[in-house]
């Protein structure tokens, strides 16, 4: 499957288990991370560490996502995003936005 | 030789058979690769996304006619052509082979060579289509005046502007450029990128040159100074309480030259940062605004630059620098850096435009746009 979902205690963490995602793969991302939403669940973890590059499709994905996250009053943190994609989120100003951990470990420690 | 670069999936247990096709189609000047069954078979269309599907129909696991099931039940994959290549030649094994919407079908008794012509033909055909479907798209978008890159840069005294714009695929997509007159003394160059690749992006392109077109109207009838980034916060306004577009994020630069004073203020949402050229070397300026239509608030600012004579700034998307080499290697911002710098006296965006080219062989992965504005 190419997006994956688990659960620890009451953060959801949907993984990307691609290498590059097409439009079909984020519509399924969205779709998952609307689902648990709906669910009453407001912790997210995004992880895409087999994500060799995250084009504008996956981009809008995960900033919509966010959007939706934020709306409900959520948290997102995001792992496993790698130095091309760390220095994309620099160059764009979305690492101010975004929480970017190395690990999920990290990332779990670090919700409210 | 084939025409065009086409990647072909071939779904085929027995090994030998598939050896010998595969070969045949990769001397032909196709990309093949190969699956098993068709439960390989449907991760492999999902990762190496063929033009073209030959399948066998009796295999272990996932057969066939399952595996044809599965592309039609996913929209992206059920319009890729798709072929049985199968030793099941009675009338009705061919009559339920067609019920499953696919576009030939080959008995395996057939020469190599009508496989192949078969394969030809079809793929011809299909791009016949296909470039027939885009043509009339592109004369209807045409005749609409939704136009989202101009043919043309405008003539600003005292300055060269020069423009490369590339859509990807040649389809129009998610870039838009435009240049704006505010009055004798200033010109107003937007660049911005959609999220999203050709004609989905393109239609949106369209409703957001639209936006910021009428935001940069809107204020000159105010008859107040009015600065890049007050442009960008009526876009974003705008964009912000759109639900209809509430999930289409659009990076933009703004940029304002005056001619007067050659100063240019820029403003930033999200996009890639300014390159200014000047004594042979290249700064980034870089914005701090947010994708439009993420916050109501961007936290747009307003940067100013003075340019002098020979100095060269750069206004791009993100298609050049995400682009890959033949090996792999993005072309960031240092190498881009790198052959503005090497340039020497020829024109910037030809020597980029070429540079680019030789270094991707000619295949871009995005739209891609740079603009450049040289101080005469």
């Amino acid at each position: 499957m190419p997006i994956l979902k688990e659960e620890i205690n009451d953060v959801s963490i949907i993984i990307a288990n691609l290498k590059r995602a097409n439009v079909t793969d984020t519509n399924i991302f969205k779709e998952t991370v609307l689902t648990e939403l709906n669910k009453g669940r407001r912790k997210f973890i995004f992880n895409l560490s087999t994500i060799e590059f995250i084009d504008s499709t996956l981009l809008s994905a995960i900033v919509t996502s966010y959007k939706r996250i934020v709306e409900k009053k959520g948290q997102l943190k995001l792992v496993g995003v790698n130095p091309i994609g760390r220095s994309m989120f620099e160059l764009t100003s979305l690492s101010k936005i975004f929480d970017i951990y190395d690990n999920e470990e990290k990332a779990l420690m670090n919700f409210n | 030789m084939a025409e065009k670069h086409y990647k072909i999936v071939l779904v085929e247990d027995d090994k030998n058979i598939a050896r010998l096709i595969k070969y045949n189609l990769e001397k032909s000047g196709y990309e093949v690769q190969h699956a098993i069954n068709g439960a390989v078979g449907i991760e492999l269309v999902r990762s190496f996304k063929p033009d073209l599907i030959v399948s066998d129909i009796m295999m272990p696991i996932v057969n066939g006619h399952t595996f044809r099931k599965m592309l039609l039940a996913e929209k992206e994959f059920a319009s890729i052509p798709f072929v049985f290549l199968t030793a099941k030649g009675e009338e009705n094994d061919i009559l339920e082979g067609y019920e499953l919407e696919i576009q030939e079908y080959i008995i395996k008794s057939s020469s190599p060579k009508v496989i192949l012509a078969k394969i030809q033909s079809l793929l011809k055909s299909n791009e016949a289509i296909k470039t027939r479907g885009e043509t009339e798209i592109k004369q209807a978008a045409a005749k609409m005046g939704a136009k989202v890159v101009p043919d043309e840069v405008p003539i600003f005294e005292g300055y060269e502007i020069t423009q490369f714009h590339k859509p990807f695929d040649d389809i129009p997509g998610g870039d838009f450029l435009d240049y704006v007159n505010v009055n004798d003394d200033s010109l107003v160059i937007v660049v911005g990128d959609i999220m999203g690749k050709k004609w989905g992006a393109w239609y949106f392109a369209v409703a957001y040159a639209g936006y910021v077109r009428s935001a940069i109207r809107f204020a000159l009838n105010e008859e107040t100074e009015i600065t890049a980034k007050e442009i960008m916060q009526r876009v974003n306004n705008s964009v912000f309480e759109d639900e209809r577009i509430s999930d289409i994020f659009v990076t933009l630069s703004i940029v304002m030259i005056n001619k007067k004073n050659n100063k240019i203020n820029y403003c930033g949402a999200g996009d890639i940062p300014l390159l200014h050229l000047s004594n042979g070397e290249v700064n980034l300026i870089k914005s701090d605004g947010t994708l439009l239509g993420f916050q109501k608030d961007g936290k747009y600012k307003d940067i100013y630059a003075t340019l002098k004579p020979d100095d060269e700034i750069f206004v791009l998307t993100d298609g050049i620098i995400e682009s890959r080499d033949t090996r792999g290697n993005f072309i960031d911002t240092d190498r881009l850096t790198n052959i503005i710098i090497a340039k020497g006296d020829i024109n910037s965006i030809k020597f980029i435009e070429e540079s680019v080219k030789e270094l991707t062989n000619d295949r871009f992965e995005d739209d891609t746009t740079i603009i450049s504005i040289k101080k005469l």
